[in-house]
């Protein structure tokens, strides 16, 4: 290669001496239109011959040329120019960047395309919405972003797992997740600690070196990802070099975070109240004559008259720091690109010893080796740190304790210490969260690593092949101590424990990419792009647990420990090999047919069933391209679109086929190796099979001023993965099947564009809608499974309610009531008398945003509101907080405050018993809520200063912002308990307070 | 067009070779701590590792780790559920029995997981030699000693031609069997504790199942089935030969401090006990966890039962009398599990003690009171220096009956024995909300699990469910 291209080169130079004495010389200096800075290696020819050069490292270049020649400046990343030279020896030219050609290449899966060439269902978010939140993973930042996407995340922890469905829930037993691609490379993504309370692969990435990310959310779009795709696919695409200066950018913030939502009636009671309350429960409850003799043995017990009233609410939470700093260069010339970054970012929670810190390092770099020959690399190194409680009912669980614990009770003693002894915390009982706060210690330590390093080499003119190989790196180090004073080590002199968990995942992809302009005028156009690819996941994790530890805090480690209490080290694999083709063809840009194949081979499929086919068949007519549109002058864009296909969802059991013996700690006895059968298993079991059917419509209106994207789709997912049940006399209690069926159907809507231009002031607006509705087609047997609080049955909602439905309270004695049956006639005070139905789903009916952006030269404001309507939201705790008096020691919460007390009293809330003596607290839909809400998701206000001011001192862009997240919410149902926002499943387990955060920042580029 | 043909000759190259490069055994991943069931149980070292996860079942908080003993006593009147609890075992306490119950269905799940694996071991295709015997008599007693545990709560005593429970004796994952009788039941148990008897030839400890082991269940199943010779042929058969001793006076309160199991050479009071130790445990599901203070401390004892403990007793010390923090004051606190950490109590399945109540029992009713008197006071020498029983008729045999209840508190016998006795359970004492459940109280038996019943047609429900 080398030899034939230097000889060229060398004729190219002596044929260009030669000339030069015929003609004459022009000179001149390139620079970016944008910013004005200089560009060395734009390429200067002369049309309509061979001659040209390239500018040097100041921008200048020189040429000799004839008289009426015209000159044509092209460079990377920029708009070509051509000038006629007429009669000057000097011409300067700026050249505009490209952003218009760069936009309208949409990433997608194994290749790039077009608004013109798409044929499938696509949603893209730029970096201007994902850099400088608050949110510690891209996920989070993608709520309200992109139509029929539903990001929900239950937990305020920093760097907590968020909830992605796209299009509906797919699943049922296997993940529902979408499948997360970064720069080519399908990596693990979800939460991948073993003994976290919730974590997040994703919050590894920086959000600030993302450049765009794409989801893909119909059968020509994702099914290219074969077995995998079923749930949708999300590519994350970093941030990669241009040429041009080297720009250095800068970027910081700093904030604060408190709690986004409390409501009042779910404030913990004080001791007056409590007091109270508990008297006249004793009274109820025939424990005490009456309420003067009530209120005494209170005091005696609960010692609710020493003045002592704490808020244990406000003592487990606090308003969190928050700050991130990233620096960034890029720049580079024709030859060779690169992007660099680091970044830092750290935010507390809500609630105490909540934190997540991270560092990154991002290293991008494209050169041309020769014409032919391009070396891609990228190297993303970062280190998270994570420290935060358990959840749910843990009594190490501070949440759990700021409203169970009672307000008598006092959090320190009078030397400032935690109170840990004496009647307030006694052994067994719930912990003092303010001991366990300063003398527990709950870490998680994560390294994470993606790299490409790819081959590509123009073998022919419109031939392309490439080989890449990425890698996927993941560990974390789970660190947990007890203390041995206090807490969940105390029975057992402390105890600490010490995970470690490695994720090495590689992909290797080889494809070929062909384009054949068979009329050579753009008229009929193929690509084709097809290759194989092959990809090994492998885990590797040990634990060493040892209890019996020093009585010094500051001795964690579980070597310290004197009893050994277990040390555990496996592993699990998984492999994918792929065979895959995808083709589209364009007449005249007119009509564009696509489609996709691939081959997908997993280790996790059964021996019977290892391989399956996945496609795709896509279609495009752009309306606007006829010529009978030619007169309808105010529409730019119109295309109609349809896709269908076959993929499939791969998420399940590294090694659920397999039916097995195990060995391990569950079998082992006395000391000594055990086994056991752990699995019927199942050699036929495979994928879930989703068959998306797309239908949309894109419109651009109006000289570009309104833009308009509807979409109708219907995906029907079959051989769902479910427990089949066998007779438990079997040894067994269920084996894996693929037998269930669901369907997700629904419309997206998305509007944007700009509204009002007035001079330097403009209005720029985005909407968009959801709306899908989930049906469960067949289960096993079409038998009601009925999990916790949900019911799956054929023909309703994967995540209805199914629960004994409240019916208020006696008005004559204070007793509950609930319905006897759904057609709500008959009310009974007997729970078992009532028959559960379904009352609702845990799904949204609609979500969507609604978000503006005000420009006025260098000030610009934005926000961002997002919606959520139509579920209910479940209390999981509410049978403790809002108990009635059943176990009597604990705190209430202020809506106990409205009990029964005499007869003739209309209230929702059943007389008071101490101890309970009533179902009144067992499950049912008393404690749902309605879960609408919308919340001001996001709202900026920035200035850019004027560059005239700025350039003066050598910098090409400053600008400062404040930002509020979520500060603002409006829920419908005033009594629901949490914040509105919940995961997929709409139930609430005492998590971490999901905060709203004020920031202030600066960015600085030159 | 020549170019053409070039080009799909250098594609069809290309995808022909992207094609031909997979490999199958790129896909044949293994898991790590996992066999096929076909090498699992290949060789004689395999069977014994196979027979060690049988037992690693008994431990099992749905069976004797905890559900089988708290049945055993907070379904009579031994002891009661705390004002401050953790929510378990309510429906025993308050005899509110559903057929989603939890506890039952652990208990029958479990069981039948067992069950499976002492099967596997039982049907494993080895060479008879000693070591073969000896481990598949385990296997045998274990079956034995489950399917008895299963047939006594879920099947109405005293009826042999109602329904017991399904008969399992090898793996099939398509089964959906009916319920043999309960004479059917116990014929089978006959059986399997027959075979494991004369298999076995060693002993291995206190927490591996015996010869004698195997009879002393064996006299147990005979008593439960009312064939009182066959008991006390047994119970002698153990008493005579077994060379184990029983517990004396001295060595009472050490006996339950000790957390651990004896050794293959002590034959010393405990037959069969399931082992708990430092790391194979289950945690803060352990029996002794529900019932020690450090723990859930969610049982305590019933002040009437600790009345019924003289103060010479040397058993009376198993209670302490102290408060519960923020509940019962005082309460009655059972002091038989104190290992709540480190080394936890193995639980007591079969003990020499209850063999000689058996014996005495088996020879009052097969009217030789002079042996009943023998046997029973040969115990309660032990327990109590300064009392013995010179009782006849059916006055002698209301001691026996007493004297299980004091011997055998917390080890989950009460429940059981007024069920084999056919007795109405009368909680006098405690703080119960339902002091009276007569025999024919259709919640004495368990009811077969609704998950069951779902998964298998064929299964029927007892009565009231």
């Amino acid at each position: 290669m080398r030899k034939s291209f230097l000889p060229s080169l060398f004729l190219v130079l002596f044929w260009t001496v030669q000339v030069l004495a015929q003609d004459k010389t022009v000179t001149g200096k390139v620079t970016s239109a944008d910013d004005g800075s200089i560009l060395p290696g734009v390429s200067v020819t002369v049309k309509g011959s061979s001659k040209g050069t390239t500018t040097n490292a100041e921008g200048v270049y020189s040429i000799s040329v004839p008289g009426n020649a015209t000159l044509t400046f092209s460079f990377i990343g920029f708009v070509t120019q051509q000038v006629q030279v007429s009669n000057r020896s000097s011409i300067n030219v700026q050249l505009a960047s490209d952003a218009q050609e760069l936009a309208e290449a949409i990433v997608v899966g194994y290749g790039t395309t077009s608004n013109i060439k798409k044929t499938g269902a696509v949603g893209v978010v730029n970096s201007d919405k994902i850099e400088n939140t608050p949110f510690t993973s891209v996920d989070k930042a993608l709520q309200g972003r992109v139509a029929g996407l539903q990001s929900a995340g239950g937990s305020g922890q920093p760097g907590s797992v968020q909830n992605i469905r796209i299009r509906g829930i797919g699943s049922m037993t296997a993940g529902s997740d979408p499948l997360y691609v970064v720069d080519g490379i399908p990596i693990n993504s979800g939460d991948l600690t073993r003994n976290t309370t919730t974590a997040n692969a994703l919050a590894g990435i920086n959000p600030n070196d993302i450049e765009s990310v794409t989801v893909l959310k119909d059968a020509a779009s994702a099914s290219i990802y074969g077995s995998r795709a079923a749930n949708g696919v999300i590519l994350i695409n970093t941030k990669k070099g241009k040429a041009g200066k080297t720009k250095i950018r800068f970027d910081t913030e700093i904030g604060a975070s408190d709690i986004a939502y409390l409501s009042d009636a779910n404030r913990p009671l004080t001791t007056a109240e409590w007091r109270d309350l508990t008297a006249e429960g004793l009274v109820n409850s025939k424990t005490a004559a009456d309420k003067t003799a009530a209120l005494a043995l209170v005091d005696a017990n609960f010692r609710t008259n020493n003045g002592v009233n704490t808020n244990w609410l406000d003592e487990v939470t606090r308003v969190g720091q928050q700050q991130q700093y990233n620096l960034s260069a890029s720049g580079g010339n024709e030859k060779t690109q690169f992007y660099f970054s680091g970044g830092y970012f750290k935010q507390e929670g809500t609630v105490i010893q909540s934190l997540f810190n991270r560092y990154t390092g991002n290293l991008n770099l494209t050169n041309k080796i020769t014409d032919k020959l391009t070396l891609k690399a990228n190297l993303m190194v970062s280190s998270t740190g994570q420290k935060g409680p358990g959840t749910g009912g843990l009594f190490a669980n501070p949440v759990l304790t700021a409203y169970f614990l009672l307000p008598s009770y006092s959090p320190r003693n009078a030397d400032g210490t935690p109170n840990i002894t004496g009647p307030d915390f006694p052994a067994g009982a719930l912990f003092n969260p303010i001991s366990i706060a300063e003398m527990d210690k709950r870490k998680t330590t994560g390294v994470k690593g993606i790299t490409t390093v790819a081959l590509e080499y123009q073998l022919l003119k419109d031939l392309k092949i490439s080989s890449k190989i990425g890698i996927d790196y993941n560990n974390y180090e789970e660190d947990v101590y007890n203390n041995p004073f206090v807490g969940d080590g105390r029975n057992d002199n402390g105890r600490s424990s010490r995970l470690y968990t490695r994720y090495f995942n590689w992909v290797w992809t080889n494809l070929a990419d062909y384009t054949w302009d068979i009329t050579k005028n753009d008229d009929y156009v193929l690509n084709v792009i097809a290759g194989y690819e092959a990809q090994k996941s492998q885990t590797y994790f040990s634990n060493a647990v040892a209890y019996g530890l020093p009585a010094n805090l500051n001795i964690i480690v579980p070597s310290a420990g004197s009893v050994y209490n277990s040390a555990v080290g496996s592993n699990s694999d998984y492999s994918f090999a792929s065979a895959l083709a995808m083709g589209n063809f364009s007449v005249k840009n007119k009509y564009v047919l696509s489609g996709s194949f691939r081959r997908d081979g997993s280790s996790r499929f059964g021996s019977n069933n290892r391989y399956g086919n996945f496609w795709s068949v896509g279609g495009a007519w752009n309306i606007h391209k006829e010529s009978f549109m030619a007169d309808l002058t105010w529409i730019d864009q119109l295309k109609l679109r349809a896709s269908y296909g076959v993929n499939g969802n791969a998420a399940i059991g590294d090694y659920d086929w397999q039916p097995t013996y195990a060995y391990g700690s569950a079998y082992n006895y006395q000391g000594a190796t055990g086994s056991g059968p752990n699995a019927v298993g199942n050699i036929n079991l495979t994928w879930e099979e989703n068959r998306p059917l797309d239908i949309g419509f894109d419109a651009t209106l109006l000289k570009k001023r309104l833009n308009v994207t509807v979409e109708w789709y219907k995906r029907k997912t079959t051989n769902l993965l479910l427990d089949e049940p066998l007779s438990r006399t079997t040894g067994f209690t269920s084996f894996k099947n693929n037998i269930g069926s669901l369907q997700n159907q629904g419309i997206e809507i998305a509007l944007s564009g700009t509204p009002l231009i007035l001079g330097d002031f403009s209005w720029e607006a985005s909407f968009n809608v959801s709306l899908n509705r989930n049906k469960i087609l067949s289960l096993v047997n079409n038998a009601d499974q009925v999990s916790g609080a949900f019911i799956r049955r054929v023909g309703e909602d994967y995540q209805s309610f199914y629960v004994r439905d409240w019916a208020g309270v006696d008005p004559a004695n204070g007793s509950p009531l609930w319905y006897v049956d759904q057609t709500r006639t008959e009310k009974t005070s007997v729970y078992n008398n009532a028959k559960q139905f379904i009352v609702g789903s845990a799904t949204p009916k609609a979500f969507g945003s609604l978000g503006s952006t005000f420009s006025y030269k260098g000030l610009s404001l934005d926000f961002l509101f997002y919606y959520n309507f139509g579920n209910l939201v479940r209390d999981s705790w509410a049978n403790y907080t809002q108990s009635d008096g059943y176990n009597a020691t604990f705190n209430r919460v202020a809506v106990q405050l409205q009990r029964w007390q005499k007869p003739g009293d209309v209230t929702n809330v059943p007389k008071y018993v101490y101890g309970g003596a009533s179902a009144s607290n067992s499950l049912s839909s008393r404690y749902l809520y309605g879960g609408d809400y919308i919340r001001l998701r996001d709202i900026t206000f920035g200035y850019t200063l004027p560059s005239s001011l700025i350039s003066k001192i050598k910098l090409s862009n400053v600008k400062v912002y404040v930002r509020g997240s979520n500060i603002w919410t409006w829920v419908k149902d005033k009594n629901l308990p949490y914040d509105p926002e919940t995961y997929i499943n709409s139930s609430t387990n005492l998590d971490i307070y999901l905060p709203k955060t004020f920031t202030g920042g600066l960015q600085v580029a030159f | 067009m020549k170019r053409f043909n070039h080009k799909v000759l250098v594609l069809g190259v290309l995808i022909t070779s992207f094609l031909s490069s997979c490999k199958e055994s790129f896909l044949e991943l293994a898991p790590y701590t996992q066999v096929p069931n076909e090498a699992a149980v290949a060789t004689e070292a395999d069977l014994l590792v196979a027979l060690r996860g049988t037992y690693a079942q008994l431990r099992s908080a749905n069976l004797f780790g905890r559900t089988i003993p708290v049945i055993g006593d907070l379904g009579a009147d031994n002891v009661f559920l705390s004002s401050r609890n953790s929510g378990r075992y309510f429906a025993f306490d308050q005899y509110v029995i559903t057929t989603a119950n939890a506890d039952y269905e652990g208990f029958w799940n479990n069981a039948y997981t067992a069950i499976l694996r002492a099967n596997n071991v039982i049907n494993a295709k080895l060479a008879d030699n000693a070591n073969v015997n000896q481990i598949k008599g385990e296997a045998y007693a274990i079956r034995g000693l489950l399917y008895f545990n299963l047939v006594r709560s879920f099947a109405k005593s005293g009826d042999p031609a109602a329904e017991g429970v399904p008969i399992v004796l090898s793996y099939d994952p398509t089964l959906k069997p009916k319920r043999n009788t309960v004479q059917e039941v116990y014929t089978q148990i006959a059986a399997d504790l027959d075979k494991a008897y004369t298999s076995m030839t060693t002993y291995a400890g206190s927490a591996r199942l015996s010869k004698y082991a195997a009879r002393a269940l064996a006299a147990k199943v005979a008593l439960y089935q009312g064939d009182y010779a066959k008991a006390l042929t047994y119970a002698t058969d153990v008493i005579n030969n077994s060379g184990f001793s029983l517990l004396t006076s001295d060595k009472v309160l050490s006996y339950w401090a000790t957390p651990a199991s004896n050794a293959e050479t002590v034959k010393s009071e405990t037959l069969f006990e399931v082992s708990a130790d430092a790391t194979l445990n289950v945690g803060t599901d352990e029996l002794g966890y529900i019932y020690n203070q450090a723990g859930y401390g969610d049982l305590l004892a019933n002040e009437e039962l600790y009345k019924l403990y003289a103060d010479t007793d040397v058993r009376k010390k198993l209670i302490v009398v102290g408060s519960r923090a923020q509940a019962e004051n005082p309460a009655y606190i059972v002091n038989k599990y104190q290992n709540v950490s480190g080394d936890r109590d193995d639980k007591k399945v079969i003990r020499i003690s209850e063999v000689y109540l058996i014996a005495a029992e088996a020879s009052a009713r097969t009217n030789n009171e002079a042996d009943a008197l023998k046997y029973l006071n040969a115990l309660v020498k032990q327990r109590d220096a300064s009392l013995t029983y010179a009782s006849t008729g059916a006055a002698l045999i209301e001691d026996i009956i007493l004297e299980r209840r004091k011997e055998l508190a917390f080890e989950g016998d009460r429940y059981f024995d007024l069920n084999r006795l056919k007795r109405d359970v009368v909680r006098v004492g405690g703080k119960y909300s339902v002091r009276n459940i007569p025999f024919t109280s259709n919640f004495r038996i368990g009811p077969i699990p609704q998950t069951e019943r779902n998964a298998n047609p064929n299964i029927s429900q007892n009565p009231g469910y």
